[in-house]
């Protein structure tokens, strides 16, 4: 029996030698993919990846590096991505790592075809985490990773973590490969995805003359003259000019029906659209100032998410939003708080009527998923489906009711 | 012999029934019910205290059944229903043994051929089984907490994702599915006759009972609080397409930057949890062979029982295969588990009263 127990004990210790696999050294960490249409084969598949002996110190003495040494990208055409991930690892000697990629970006001409295989095929993966981020690139996905150069991160991986999961400034929905699957097998809410771009080169400046603020080809991306956001210009990706090394950006969003994108939206919808579905937290929003051209501008806070109560027979759709706010500028010497209130409660409510309305009635779509909100309204899955919402929906009256307060006023009296 | 206390055969009896609530389970509730697989659960638990209640009622000699035929019938009877019960538990084991091995592949050792990885999980519960039940019980009394302190934090950390039109309408896919076909949804507790094999081992019948009724509604709970959270996280019909529903959730969770692969705990616990349930079936298997066939060793039935678990396991070609041999097992060892104790408890109590009215 002693022998049997030394046996038995040897054998665990075997198996506790290593964790087996590759060392950290022999792989290429993957933080991005890109999906273009290709032309010999099904994609041009992009592969950017991290340069992990340049990243946070790595083999320097002198910290990590930046902007373009710290990523590297491959680009192959090949009829889906572990295809192309095979012939990457025949250009790059490291094996690649899915296992820390942040951001899948698709074309735009790709994304208008659909990408519904490719995304069933990610989603299958276990190596690649369900909440990794999605983007429309406006012209070239490869295009866009080339331009990524993130000047004050060290972590690529964190670079696009912080610009599409953690941006508080709202101009872009937070939708990730999980959510975009679940709006598209489920069929009850259409998915709207981060527009990326590249900023064209800037005009101006290099001979002392006064540097543009916009690229040339888009100077006229629409100004907004509702109340909210006023004055602030409905920009998408590429159309905010950037003054320096870091030339790509992420503004607006690609509005999809199932896996086909069919149009898109700018920045100011995209803080609409992330207020009337609960993700804006905090964010400066300039209003409409009744007593002279200079907008106010407003700190917003949601402190709930919006409640929607959807009538079928009355067909209307009543959505309250919880917001208070600190005021950053004064409208007039001498203002009624409760008159400012009042105005920027009705700047808040037609916009937001208005933004669903427009991206029903042009668009057709229902991307802040009120069919399923409908599911309280029913008790079987079989009786929800037998009501036709898509075809309904056109007919119901949208009135957005907005509890707003301004609670303070700054640091200043 | 020595005794097993109570809250270690309730802490046993929870372990049996709540692996298969980590693998496909709540994958075939969802196929039935739609996003009222919670509804399912809580009905099925409810059903399987009835059913409990009412063998406690006819069932009140400590002693297995396959002795209790024994006594009431003669030796054929006793081998016979010795077999039945086997059958039931080696149906139940083999389902298990089959589908883990592959979900390990999938998700933890992606390079590893499957004969391996149902090899060596064979040789951890020949082992398990070989240093006896006590000592698995004991073990399993001390880690069963840990996994309950981890099943509260990954409920608590998926709080963000809840949500709550998931799971409406409320009763998904319909009353018949839920309430009728679901009662197929009760062979997650079909482990319940392993507290009846094991009857030997407790103090008495009503701690034994005691037992039962514990293991029942935790294991109901946690079945009813992970489908439900499943449900309230991947909306249907999308949650039906993923195989491994809680290993599905467990990957949503990011404590900030620092841990990222949660699962990886997961996988710990899920993989310890099944070597303990592969170990204790084992015993039982070979237990309950030694009492059919009133055989003086148990020892000796490790090795074969084992291997043959393990040969039965890898017939199925595919996952696939093994889900679908999983349904058809299932639907067989259910029945046999809940109705023979009722029956020849039934019977014992009926001859009981007639040698009392005759005496």
């Amino acid at each position: 029996m002693k022998a049997v127990k030394f046996i038995a004990a040897a054998f665990l210790a075997c198996l506790l030698c290593s964790c087996g696999g590759s060392e950290p050294n022999d792989i290429a960490f993957v933080v991005a993919l890109g999906f273009d249409k290709g032309t010999q084969s099904e994609y041009e598949i992009t592969i950017q990846f991290a340069k992990v002996n340049q990243i946070s110190g790595g083999s320097s003495e002198n910290g990590g590096k930046a902007g373009p040494e710290i990523i590297q990208n491959v680009t192959v055409e090949a009829p889906d991505m572990y295809s192309a991930i095979n012939t990457a690892n025949h250009i790059v000697s490291k094996k690649f790592s899915l296992s820390h990629a942040k951001l899948i970006v698709f074309s735009r001409s790709l994304a208008e075809e659909g990408i519904g295989s490719v995304v069933d095929t990610i989603i299958r993966s276990n190596e690649i985490k369900p909440d990794v981020y999605m983007a429309v690139a406006k012209d070239s996905a490869k295009e866009y990773l080339s331009e990524v150069k993130p000047v004050v991160e060290v972590n690529p991986a964190k670079y696009y973590q912080l610009v599409y999961g953690e941006n508080e400034s709202g101009g872009i929905p937070k939708t990730n490969l999980l959510n975009f699957y679940f709006d598209k097998e489920a069929e009850k809410k259409s998915s709207v995805v981060p527009l990326a771009g590249v900023t064209q080169a800037q005009s101006g400046g290099e001979d002392g003359t006064e540097k543009s603020t916009e690229n040339n080809a888009n100077q006229n991306a629409p100004v907004n003259e509702e109340g909210f956001e006023y004055k602030v210009k409905n920009y998408t990706a590429g159309e905010v000019a950037v003054n320096g090394e870091n030339k790509s950006e992420a503004m607006g969003m690609a509005v999809f029906s199932g896996d086909k994108m069919i149009g898109t939206l700018g920045s100011v919808d995209g803080e609409l659209y992330n207020l009337l579905s609960g993700t804006l937290k905090r964010s400066y929003i300039s209003f409409r100032n009744r007593d002279n051209d200079t907008p106010v501008i407003v700190k917003i806070f949601q402190y709930k998410k919006p409640d929607y109560n959807i009538d079928i027979e009355n067909k209307t759709i009543d959505i309250k939003l919880f917001l208070e706010s600190d005021l950053y500028s004064r409208p007039q010497e001498n203002y009624d708080v409760d008159h400012l209130e009042e105005d920027i409660t009705n700047d808040i409510n037609s916009s937001a009527e208005n933004f669903i309305k427009k991206v029903r009635d042009e668009m057709g779509c229902d991307i802040l998923g009120i069919e399923k909100k409908l599911g309280y309204k029913f008790l079987t899955n079989e009786s929800l489906a037998e009501y036709d919402f898509k075809s309904d929906f056109k007919n119901y009256e949208i009135r957005v009711d907005a509890k707003f307060e301004i609670r303070r006023i700054g640091m200043k009296t | 012999m020595n005794l097993i206390g109570k809250k270690e055969f309730s802490s046993m009896l929870i372990t049996l029934m709540s692996v298969k609530l980590l693998l496909s389970y709540p994958l075939n509730l969802i196929k039935n019910s739609g996003n009222a697989a919670w509804i399912q659960m809580i009905f099925v638990t409810l059903i399987c205290l009835l059913i409990f209640k009412v063998t406690t009622m006819l069932y009140e000699k400590k002693i297995n059944i396959i002795e209790l035929a024994g006594i009431h019938g003669n030796k054929a009877v006793r081998i016979i229903v010795g077999l039945l019960i086997f059958i039931a538990l080696f149906l139940n084991m083999v389902s298990v043994m089959r589908i883990f091995p592959e979900s390990v592949k999938i998700v933890l050792l992606p390079d590893v051929e499957t004969d391996i990885i149902i090899g060596v999980c064979t040789l951890t519960v020949f082992i398990g089984a070989m240093l006896g039940i006590e000592s698995a019980v004991r073990i399993n009394y001390i880690f069963l907490p840990i996994c309950g302190i981890l099943l509260a934090a990954f409920l608590l950390l998926l709080l963000p994702y809840y949500k709550i039109e998931n799971i409406l309408p409320l009763f998904g896919n319909g009353g018949t599915n839920i309430f009728l076909k679901g009662i197929s949804g009760l062979s997650v507790f079909s482990d319940i006759i392993v507290l009846n094999i094991l009857l030997a081992y407790s103090k008495n019948i009503r701690e034994a009972r005691d037992s039962g009724y514990r293991a029942i509604i935790i294991s109901g709970t946690v079945g009813v609080l992970t489908t439900l959270v499943y449900g309230l996280i991947y909306p249907y019909p999308v949650s039906k397409n993923f195989v491994l529903p809680i290993y599905q959730i467990t990957r949503m969770i990011n404590l900030s930057s620092f841990f990222n692969r949660f699962e990886a705990l997961f996988q710990f616990i899920w993989s310890i949890l099944v070597f303990l349930y592969g170990t204790i079936y084992v015993y039982m298997l070979c237990f309950v062979w030694q009492t059919t066939f009133g055989l003086k060793y148990i020892r000796p039935l490790f090795l074969p029982v084992v291997l043959l678990v393990s040969a039965v396991a890898l017939i199925p070609q595919s996952i696939m295969d093994a889900n679908n041999m999983e349904r058809v097992f299932e639907n067989i060892s259910y029945p046999i588990a809940f109705l023979l104790p009722i029956i020849i408890g039934a019977i014992d109590k009926r001859k009981g009263i007639k040698e009392n009215e005759s005496s």
